[in-house]
C-alpha cells in the first residue's frame, strides 16, 4: 500500500489538461441522467477530476480536500435519495432491484439543453478572465459556473438544485484558488461545501417525502 | 466575555430550550418570545462604550472576537438591526404560537438570529457572506417547515447568498492588494463591478425574486413573512455597512437612481401577479414582493444611507405582517395550504376574524388608512411624487393592481358556504388578530410613539 507522500506525488503525474473533457462529460451526464444514482456518480466523478484539476493552483493535500467534500457530499445525498427510494417501494410494493428509468419528455429537454450548452461553448469559447487563471481552467470555470445555472432550471428538485449551486460554488473555486491559496479560503469553499451538502439531503427527504402513500408511518 | 458571545450563547441556549420543549408548543413559543423579547430589551438598554453585567457574567461592550485572524464584534452599526431582529423574532414567536403554526419555526428562530448576529457582525466581504450563507441554510429549513412539501421555497433562499459569495471575495481579494489599483486598472475596475454585482444578487431584484413567491406558496404564512422581513432588514444593514466602507461604489453606480427603480420593477411585478392570483399562497408571496419593494423603494428615496424612516418602517411592518399571516395560518388550517380561491366556500362566514385579519392586513401593507404602515407608505408616495414622477407613476400603478388582487381574493373568500360541518375559527385567533389590529390602529394615529426609538437606532447605526 502506498504512504501518503506516494499517493500525492501519484495524483501529480495525472494532472493533465486533457481531463477537462471527461470531466465535462461528467458533468453533461450529471445533468441528463434522471436516475439519482447515475447523477450521483456522474456528480462524484466530476469531484474527483475537479480535485486533479486544481492542483495546478495549489498543494495536493489542499486540491485533495475536492475529495474529501465532494465523497462527502455524495454520501449524504446518496444516503438521502436511498432513503426516500426504499421507503417508497417498499409502501408501493415495488421490489428494490426493479429498474424505474423513465424516458420521459423532461429527460429529452434535459438532453437537448445540455447539448446546446455544449455547442454554444464549443462555439463561442466564453471565459472569465481571472487573473493568474491558465487560460484553459478559465474556459473549464466558465463552463461549470454554466452548467449549474443551467442545473438549477430544470426544475425545483433539491437534487438538481444541489448538483446546480454545487458546480457554481466548484467554478467560485477555481477562481479564487487561483488568487489565493491561504487557509482561510480554502476552508472557507470546503466549509460551504459541505453546508451545502447538509442542507441538501435534508430537502431530499423532506420534498421526496411528499412521494411515499403514507408518510406518517415512515 | 464580550457581548457578541453573550448574545450569541444566549441564543442558543434558547433555541437548546424551545428544541427540547417542542411537543408543548405554547410553552416552547413563550419561552421563545419571552427570551428573544428580554434580549432585545437588554441590548436596547446597553451603553456602548462601558463595560455592563449580562446573565450575571461581565460583558466588555467594545471587546472582540477573533477566529482564523478575522476580528468579530458586535459593533453599534451592528445592533440597531439585531435589535430590530431581536424584537421581530419576539413578535413572530408570540403570533405564530397563538396562531398554531408549526413546530419547527419557534426553536429555529433564535439559531437564524444567532447566524444573521454573526453576519452583522463580521468583516463584510470575507465572512460575512459566509455566515449569511450559513443564514440562508437555516432560512431554508425553517421554509421547508416539519412537513413534507415542495422544497421549493428552501431551494430558493439558498440562490442569493451562494451566487454573490464568489464575486464578494474576488472583490476582498483585490482590495486587499494595495498596488493593484496603480498597475492594474481594469482588474481594480472589475472589482468594484463585481462588488456590485454582489450586491446586486442580495438584494434579490426581478428575475432573482423567486425565492420570495416561492415562500409564499410552499412555507407557511409566518414563516415566509419573517424571513423576507429579517432579511431585508439584515441586507439594508449590510449594503449600507459596505456603502459606508466602500463610498467608491457611487461611481459606479448612484444607489439613489438604482434603488427606486429596481424596488419599482418589484412592486410592478408583484402588483401584476397579485392580480392574476388564483390561489391565496400566489397572492400573499407576491403581497410580501411589493412589501420588499416598497420597503427599498423608502429606503431609494430617502437617500443612500436611509434614515430614520426605515427604521421606524421596520419596528411597524411585523405588527401587519403578523396580523396578515395570523389570519392566513387561521384560514389554511381549514382549508389547506395555498387554497384556490374557488375552494375557498364559507370562509367569511365560518372565519370571519381570520379573513378580515387577511384582507385588512393585505391592505394595510399596501398602505391603506388606519393601517400602521399608513404614515410611511403616505411619506413614501409624497416624497416620490415630489423627487421622481415617473416613479411616482409606476407605483401608483403597482398600487392598483396590488388592490384589484385583494379585492378579488374578497370574492373568493365570500363564497356562500357549501360544507356545513366546517368548524368556525379559534377564540384565541380571533383574539389576537383584534388585539394587533388595535396596536396597528394606535400607531397609525400616534406615529411619534415610536420616532424616539428610531431616532435612538439611527444615532448607533451612524456610529462607524
Amino acid at each position: 500500500m502506498p504512504t501518503l507522500d506516494q499517493f500525492l506525488s501519484f495524483t501529480q503525474r495525472l494532472n493533465n489538461p486533457a481531463l477537462i473533457l471527461p470531466s465535462i462529460l461528467f458533468v453533461a451526464a450529471m445533468l441528463i441522467f434522471s436516475d439519482w444514482r447515475w447523477a450521483l456518480a456522474a456528480f462524484a466523478g466530476t469531484k474527483v477530476l475537479a480535485g486533479i484539476l486544481l492542483l495546478q493552483l495549489m498543494p495536493p493535500e489542499w486540491a485533495l480536500q475536492q475529495w474529501v467534500t465532494g465523497g462527502l457530499m455524495a454520501i449524504m445525498w446518496f444516503m438521502a435519495a436511498r432513503r426516500v427510494d426504499i421507503v417508497r417501494r417498499k409502501q408501493t410494493n415495488v421490489p428494490w432491484w426493479k429498474p424505474e428509468w423513465r424516458y420521459n419528455p423532461s429527460t429529452w429537454m434535459r438532453l437537448a439543453f445540455v447539448l446546446l450548452l455544449l455547442v454554444s461553448v464549443y462555439i463561442t469559447r466564453p471565459y472569465l478572465p481571472v487573473p493568474k487563471l491558465p487560460a484553459d481552467l478559465a474556459r473549464y470555470a466558465t463552463f461549470l459556473a454554466l452548467a449549474g445555472l443551467v442545473a438549477m432550471g430544470f426544475g425545483d428538485r433539491p437534487l438538481r438544485w444541489g448538483f446546480g449551486l454545487s458546480l457554481w460554488l466548484l467554478a467560485a473555486s477555481f477562481a479564487l484558488h487561483a488568487l489565493q491559496v491561504t487557509v482561510d479560503t480554502v476552508g472557507l469553499m470546503a466549509g460551504m461545501e459541505l453546508l451545502l451538502g447538509f442542507a441538501i439531503s435534508y430537502f431530499i427527504i423532506v420534498d421526496g417525502a411528499r412521494s411515499w402513500p403514507h408518510p406518517e408511518e415512515a | 466575555m464580550s457581548l457578541l458571545v453573550a448574545l450569541l450563547l444566549a441564543l442558543l441556549g434558547l433555541s437548546l430550550l424551545a428544541g427540547i420543549l417542542r411537543h408543548i408548543p405554547l410553552l416552547s413559543g413563550a419561552i421563545a418570545a419571552a427570551g428573544l423579547g428580554w434580549l432585545a430589551w437588554r441590548l436596547w438598554q446597553l451603553p456602548t462604550l462601558e463595560t455592563s453585567t449580562f446573565l450575571r457574567r461581565v460583558i466588555f461592550l467594545e471587546r472582540s472576537n477573533t477566529l482564523f485572524g478575522f476580528t468579530f464584534q458586535l459593533t453599534p452599526l451592528a445592533r440597531s438591526p439585531i435589535l430590530l431582529i431581536l424584537f421581530w423574532g419576539a413578535l413572530f414567536a408570540l403570533v405564530a404560537t397563538l396562531s398554531r403554526t408549526e413546530r419547527s419555526f419557534i426553536p429555529t428562530t433564535p439559531l437564524l438570529i444567532a447566524a444573521l448576529t454573526l453576519f452583522l457582525s463580521s468583516a463584510p466581504l470575507l465572512w460575512a457572506p459566509f455566515w449569511l450563507m450559513v443564514a440562508a441554510i437555516l432560512m431554508g429549513v425553517m421554509a421547508q417547515g416539519n412537513r413534507p412539501r415542495p422544497a421549493r421555497a428552501a431551494l430558493r433562499t439558498l440562490l442569493a447568498p451562494i451566487l454573490a459569495f464568489p464575486f464578494f471575495l474576488f472583490a476582498a481579494w483585490v482590495f486587499s492588494q494595495s498596488a493593484v489599483a496603480a498597475d492594474n486598472p481594469r482588474l481594480w475596475n472589475n472589482a468594484w463591478k463585481a462588488l456590485i454585482v454582489g450586491m446586486f444578487i442580495l438584494l434579490s431584484p426581478v428575475p432573482l425574486h423567486g425565492w420570495i413567491t416561492a415562500l409564499g406558496e410552499s412555507a407557511s404564512p409566518f414563516a415566509g413573512a419573517f424571513l423576507v422581513g429579517v432579511w431585508q432588514i439584515a441586507i439594508y444593514a449590510f449594503l449600507r455597512n459596505l456603502l459606508f466602507t466602500y463610498p467608491s461604489i457611487t461611481d459606479f453606480v448612484d444607489p439613489g437612481v438604482a434603488l427606486p427603480w429596481i424596488a419599482v420593477i418589484q412592486m410592478l411585478w408583484a402588483g401584476v401577479f397579485m392580480f392574476g392570483s388564483q390561489r391565496l399562497g400566489q397572492l400573499w408571496g407576491y403581497l410580501l414582493l411589493w412589501t420588499y419593494g416598497a420597503a427599498f423603494l423608502a429606503w431609494g428615496l430617502t437617500g443612500e444611507l436611509g434614515s430614520e424612516a426605515i427604521f421606524w418602517l421596520f419596528m411597524v411592518t411585523p405588527l401587519v405582517l403578523t396580523l396578515t399571516a395570523a389570519g392566513l395560518q387561521s384560514i389554511f388550517h381549514r382549508f389547506g395550504e395555498n387554497p384556490a380561491y374557488q375552494t375557498l366556500h364559507g370562509a367569511t362566514e365560518r372565519l370571519p376574524l381570520s379573513s378580515l385579519g387577511f384582507i385588512i392586513g393585505g391592505l394595510f401593507l399596501l398602505g391603506w388608512p388606519l393601517g400602521a404602515l399608513f404614515p410611511i407608505r403616505l411619506a413614501t408616495f409624497w416624497v416620490a411624487e415630489y423627487r421622481a414622477g415617473d416613479v411616482f407613476l409606476w407605483v401608483m400603478l403597482a398600487l392598483a393592481l396590488a388592490l384589484l388582487g385583494v379585492i378579488r381574493a374578497v370574492r373568493g373568500l365570500a363564497r356562500p358556504i357549501q360544507d356545513v360541518t366546517l368548524q368556525r375559527e379559534p377564540r384565541i385567533i380571533a383574539w389576537t388578530i383584534g388585539i394587533l389590529l388595535a396596536a396597528g390602529s394606535l400607531i397609525a394615529l400616534n406615529p411619534g410613539l415610536l420616532t424616539p426609538i428610531a431616532e435612538q437606532m439611527l444615532v448607533w447605526f451612524n456610529m462607524l
